[in-house]
């Protein structure tokens, strides 16, 4: 079982990759774009971070905007090796995402789509993949009751599986499931990996409640400490078994989990190799982090120059140390966890370290 | 000490240096190179202005192939790329199918691009 203290091996590899970590915040070179295309879902999740419900008041940002913004970075990457992420709300929602899609695929940028599968029958997969999709994550939050109940939808775990199934019988995809653990499916996490593994999926990513929208409002969504640090096991395990890649979300310095339950140490790459676009165009490091962090919108400014030149409480975390951060031991492998887990007031909500230590 | 150094130490320490791209709320991380879409089949009929569908059409989708519509109109051109978004429909032989219809050109929408409806005019 792992531990969470560090071993001597493991805090030389962190000692040296802090140091790339302010190696790659000085260069910033962009990776991945965020696009918030709709706040629209079919769906009225409980744990839901945007608050996204059937009918948005925030209008879906027109594609013409986006791909204007996407036209102003253009010459300043190799699109090929920038990938754009469409999330929602519910991508699927909007009718011209295949529109959207094939224009970045025209200018060489591979794009993938976040979705609760709802609307993803295997004529849209088709569609979606003929239109130039490269990589596609599903919504699944374990067996039938409890995934029924987070989503509040009687026929979304269904549709999900279905969804799950037209991705698997796609080759040349990249795509994973991922579940959100809660106190709902944590016993049950074994017997859904044999069921994903038994339909075929490759790759699972588990990730934790954060504490902001409607999972704010629902302590049962939050797993206790023994739980979480349970968890981190689980993932460690399913990985040296080897039958389903299987990594934990990108949040938190893990401790001695470090390397154990992903693939890389921990480093928030919001700001750093990675842009969003909101829906009402606001510019930050991802589509999860809250407005006080907006560096600008593309209706006033230009992406690319916001880009190059804001970003800066992104690529120095130095402002967030204080509170419990500012005496941390752990400062120099965390530098303050996730952008997305603080507040309005730049206050830090929740650190996975100090979970696991308790 | 250069960054292709540190990754050489932090390899040999047993660890990868790649940053964490996966984001929460993101996908898996792909980049190119990657093969060209297909769209499987592009599938549909030719009428002229009254609706009556037209044999005999060619139907050609540049980069991908053609086919002739049948007694209802129809045609079905395979594997296409995603690239081959025109269609051009000719009329090849004349009066032979009731009139010469002037040359045809659609863009394929991919949200439907398995009831293509091309109408043609006579010239």
């Amino acid at each position: 079982m792992a531990n969470i203290k560090l071993g001597l091996r493991k805090r030389l590899a962190l000692n040296l990759y802090a140091n790339i970590r302010h190696d790659l915040a000085d260069k910033h070179e962009l990776r991945e774009i965020f696009w918030e295309s709709t706040l629209r879902c079919n769906l009225n999740c409980r744990h839901c971070g945007s608050d996204c419900r059937s009918s948005s008041a925030t209008p879906d940002m027109p594609a013409a905007d986006f791909l204007a913004a996407i036209d102003k970075i253009t010459p300043h990457v190799n699109p090929n090796k920038v990938m754009v992420v469409i999330t929602g709300g519910e991508a699927l929602c909007r009718k011209d995402l295949e529109q959207v899609g094939r224009e970045l695929y025209k200018r060489g940028y591979p794009w993938g789509v976040v979705t609760n599968g709802m609307l993803l029958t295997r004529e849209r997969m088709r569609s979606l993949v003929a239109a130039g999709l490269r990589s596609i994550t599903i919504s699944i939050d374990g067996f039938e009751e409890c995934h029924n109940y987070i989503r509040r939808n009687p026929h979304s775990w269904q549709n999900a599986v279905r969804a799950l199934e037209a991705v698997v019988a796609t080759e040349g995809i990249a795509y994973d499931v991922v579940t959100c653990v809660n106190r709902d499916n944590f016993h049950k996490l074994g017997e859904f990996k044999e069921f994903l593994i038994a339909k075929g999926c490759k790759a699972w990513r588990l990730f934790t409640i954060f504490p902001v929208g409607r999972a704010a409002e629902d302590e049962a969504l939050q797993l206790p400490p023994e739980q979480y640090r349970q968890l981190m096991q689980f993932i460690a395990d399913t990985r040296k078994e080897g039958r389903i890649k299987c990594n934990y979300a990108c949040e938190g310095f893990l401790g001695g989990y470090e390397a154990e339950v992903r693939d890389n140490f921990f480093g928030c790459m919001a700001g750093v190799g990675i842009v969003g676009i909101k829906v009402d165009g606001a510019i930050s490091g991802c589509t999860s982090i809250r407005a006080g962090f907006d560096q600008g919108n593309i209706y006033t400014d230009d992406i690319w120059e916001v880009w190059q030149n804001r970003f800066e409480p992104f690529r120095n975390r130095e402002w967030a140390r204080k509170g419990e951060c500012k005496e941390c031991k752990m400062w120099k492998f965390c530098e303050g966890n996730g952008m997305h887990l603080y507040d309005d007031n730049h206050n830090l909500l929740h650190c996975n370290y100090q979970r696991l230590c308790k | 000490m250069k960054r292709s150094i540190k990754n050489i130490f932090l390899s040999l320490l047993g660890f990868s240096a790649a940053p964490l791209l996966t984001a929460c709320y993101g996908t898996p991380y792909d980049d190119y190179p990657y093969p060209t879409p297909t769209i499987d089949n592009v599938k549909g009929y030719v009428v002229d202005e009254e609706l009556n569908p037209i044999e005999g059409i060619l139907v050609t989708i540049h980069g991908s192939g053609s086919d002739y519509t049948d007694q209802e109109g129809l045609f079905e051109i395979a594997n296409c790329t995603i690239e081959a978004n025109t269609i051009m429909a000719s009329d090849v032989d004349g009066a032979k199918n009731g009139g010469e219809f002037s040359s045809q050109a659609v863009v394929v929408d991919v949200n439907n691009y398995n009831n293509v409806s091309i109408v043609m005019k006579k010239k």
